[in-house]
């Protein structure tokens, strides 16, 4: 597995100052990110001092990695779980990996647009409900080996509706 | 109104102080440097007003020509001359068609040696001797010192050829403060860094290339979404289009290698024409090829050039494809690149994204004109200090077994960036291990570049699976790839020889260094003095600075330890030898890195109160 870069004590929440939750107010995280490296960027430092500008590249290093998970709703969601030390090694059940395969062949069988934007669709609602489940398990139950088994199949559903689109852009490229 | 005075870390407290900054647009056919003065960008004219310098090199025994001068004596003796040299740039000899340049060319390994008079010379000399020209021009119009320049690149260029641009300013002389990518210099220009977000294409059509850049842009970070493009196309075959027709007219057959230049020059100036008038009319006495009478419209142009276009509008297409786009989800078009200019250009873009074309920067400028703005931001004059962030163009990835890669660094990440991945032992005692790093966007080895491979030695020996080595891959904000490796478990740091699959190493660049100076051993010493001298005191006192604003931030013992460093830094400055004031430097360097760590964390701290602050007014 990929390690990410770490390099301080705070967490990726703390950097921005928001509460260490899945839910996310995208408009502090977008502000503070601006904020930050405005003041830190290696663009601020090119007449500094060779501590400084190293000083300047790893701290931005680090607040464009925090930004760029948190910003993400999965890396956001597995990066609470890393910090929970919960694994997110689960086993999918059958009846999900059943329904997996259909989705599949129907995704092989569509060859027209409408249909595949009704897909489309389709996937995007039960992406949506599997979301709002989540940021429930996660702020409000606690429950965060339930949150590893609905990543898994969300991440699966993030997927098809990626390829969902990718073919539909085919088709009308054609 | 402002509740919070915050100052800019790294930058005086002196109120206006303007400091000198190039950007320089180093292009395969033609070269440009501009400067902001009094708040505008231009671009800076050689002793004959002229602005373009032809990327021409040409080496005589004792002398080298840059410029409209190489390009004068090119026919004469081509086998000298250089031209396009940037298509050389970080590459191979395996990767170049040699048979295209009229040059003697050899394979020297990881790099393609030019024989020349002067002896064998690196692509990275060539664009060196190119870079010095302009940055005499600069010197002939600011007087002052240049604090450095930001210079462009293009936005495919990988890793390879990004360092080998900096090591050919370096060669220079010339400090970079950033590289760029040319689309982004050509959107900075037009401001489109200001747009809120949108999608931009910037369609570069110069001399002897095309590019097609789709830029996302959301609030000053840019994001290169797709490139296309043909490296071997550009204005030159618009030329050869309008050649062929005029020879057509003849009825002399042209076999003379003066005739056809003068057939050539006649070409690209009914090709200019064109773009003035619907109709050229030629009547021309041409010496030995009699008269020749004949009417070229726009449209019969076009007719005749239709498979060009043709080249540029399936690239776009591509390019659009690439993005997930729709020609109509373009919020502008950027048109660079002096044939743009060509009315039969501008009308197919037009019409194919079916709005008005931002094009009323001379696009032959915009690139340069951008980095110029560049420039000025990073060492501080634009009063509007907005952000502009890169990202990384192609991915970085590794060797794994049977020759797939596994991606480390996914393209487009915002830059700098870095990852970390942990290495282990597979044999017992292993001190050493192997790592190949490639760029690109394919899953196996050999359809990616190979960018360097790294040895890491030193891992202490254990049995196999023991060690664990966690190698730092560090992308800085120019594309440039760092690596570092620690082996966790004891904490040693193994140590990491590079070796460049393409382009030139460390030893190759310090011998041309070496080389490049051709003053006497005395002026050389004396000079690089002056230069240590500078920056000490430079740094003395920045360092100073930050002690008066942020002292308290430190205990006793570390603001001490900092005054100690200083005092002695200032004392080796009586010594006057250049080897003491570079140690102190260092050391003061090290006595500061904690309290940089600091003051970077409380610059945070106060941009977000400032955050806060704005929230509250509003």
């Amino acid at each position: 597995m990929w390690g990410k870069f770490h390099g301080l004590s705070q967490n990726y929440f703390e950097i921005f100052q928001l509460p260490i939750q899945y839910a996310l107010d995208e408009k502090k995280l977008d502000a503070s990110y601006r904020a930050i490296l405005s003041s830190i960027h290696p663009d601020r430092f090119v007449n500094a001092t060779e501590a400084e500008k190293t000083q300047s590249l790893m701290k931005s290093t680090l607040v464009n990695d925090a930004y760029t998970i948190l910003k993400n709703p999965i890396q956001r969601a597995e990066y609470l779980l890393e910090i929970n030390s919960v694994s997110q090694h689960v086993k999918l059940d059958n009846a999900f990996l059943m329904q997996q395969m259909e989705w599949e062949e129907r995704l092989e069988a569509e060859e027209n647009v409408a249909p595949l934007n009704q897909f489309h669709d389709e996937v995007l609602a039960d992406l949506k409900q599997k979301f709002n489940h989540i940021e429930a398990l996660l702020d409000q139950e606690k429950n965060f080996t339930g949150v590893a088994n609905e990543l898994a199949q969300l991440k699966f559903l993030a997927k098809l509706a990626q390829k969902i689109k990718d073919k539909t852009f085919l088709l009308m490229a054609d | 109104m402002a509740l919070l005075q915050i100052s800019e870390p790294g930058k005086g407290t002196l109120p206006h102080q303007h400091r000198n900054a190039i950007g320089i647009d180093l292009g395969t056919t033609n070269s440009l440097v501009a400067t902001v003065q009094s708040g505008v960008a231009r671009i800076l004219p050689d002793e004959n007003h002229k602005q373009l310098i032809p990327s021409v090199v040409h080496y005589d025994a004792n002398t080298i020509r840059v410029g409209e001068e190489a390009v004068a004596i090119h026919e004469q003796d081509p086998i000298n001359t250089i031209a396009s040299v940037k298509r050389l740039m970080g590459k191979k000899f395996t990767d170049v068609d040699a048979t295209s340049y009229p040059n003697v060319l050899k394979d020297e390994g990881n790099f393609v040696g030019i024989h020349t008079k002067q002896g064998i010379k690196s692509a990275v000399e060539v664009s060196a001797e190119i870079l010095k020209k302009l940055k005499d021009i600069a010197a002939q119009h600011i007087k002052d010192d240049i604090l450095g320049a930001v210079i462009t690149v293009p936005a495919y260029f990988d890793d390879g050829q990004r360092q080998a641009t900096k090591d050919a300013a370096k060669l220079a002389g010339i400090n970079v403060l950033r590289l760029i990518n040319e689309p982004t210099a050509a959107a900075v220009a037009y401001g489109l860094d200001k747009e809120v977000e949108g999608h931009y294409v910037i369609f570069d059509l110069g001399g002897g290339t095309f590019d097609i850049s789709i830029l996302r842009l959301s609030k000053g970070l840019f994001e290169v979404i797709a490139t296309h493009g043909d490296t071997q196309l550009g204005g030159d075959d618009f030329d050869a289009v309008i050649l062929d027709w005029l020879i057509g007219h003849i009825d002399t057959k042209v076999d003379d290698v003066n005739a056809r230049q003068t057939l050539k020059s006649l070409a690209k100036r009914i090709k200019e024409q064109l773009t003035e008038t619907e109709t050229v009319v030629i009547d021309h006495s041409l010496n030995k090829l009699g008269h020749i009478k004949a009417e070229l419209s726009r449209d019969a142009f076009a007719h005749l050039s239709a498979h060009l276009v043709k080249k540029t509008v399936d690239a776009t297409r591509l390019a659009l494809k690439d993005a997930n786009l729709l020609a109509s989800e373009i919020d502008g078009v950027v048109m660079v690149g002096g044939s743009t200019r060509m009315p039969l250009i501008q009308t197919t873009m037009q019409a194919f994204f079916n709005q008005d074309l931002l094009n009323d920067i001379n696009p032959d400028e915009v690139v340069a004109l951008g980095a110029a703005q560049q420039a000025n931001m990073l060492v501080g004059n634009a009063s509007d200090q907005h952000l502009l962030l890169d990202v990384i163009p192609l991915s970085l990835g590794i060797e794994t077994m049977g020759e797939i890669v596994e991606r480390i660094i996914p393209r487009n990440s915002t830059l700098p960036i870095a990852m970390g991945q942990e290495f282990t032992t597979y044999k017992d005692g292993q001190t050493a291990m192997m790592i190949h790093v490639v760029q690109g966007e394919r899953d196996l080895v050999g359809d990616c570049r190979s960018l360097a491979k790294f040895s890491l030695k030193g891992i202490p020996p254990m049995v196999a699976g023991a060690a664990k080595i966690r190698v730092t891959f560090q992308v800085d904000t120019d594309g440039l790839l760092s690596v570092s490796a620690q082996e966790l478990s004891t904490g040693v740091q193994a140590s990491i020889e590079v070796k460049p699959s393409y382009g030139l190493d460390s030893e190759q660049i310090k011998t041309m260094l070496e080389s490049s100076y051709q003053l006497a051993d005395q002026d050389k010493e004396s000079r690089a003095l002056a230069e240590v001298r500078v920056e000490a005191l430079q740094m003395h006192d920045m360092v100073e600075k930050a002690l008066a604003q942020d002292k308290d931030l430190l205990g006793a013992q570390e603001i001490e330890k900092i005054s100690v460093a200083l005092e002695r830094l200032k004392q080796s400055l009586d010594h006057n030898r250049r080897d003491e004031i570079q140690s102190h430097m260092d050391q003061l360097n090290d006595a500061t890195q904690f309290f940089a760590q600091l003051r970077m964390d409380r610059s945070i701290q106060k941009a977000l109160t400032g955050q806060e602050i704005k929230n509250m007014e509003l």
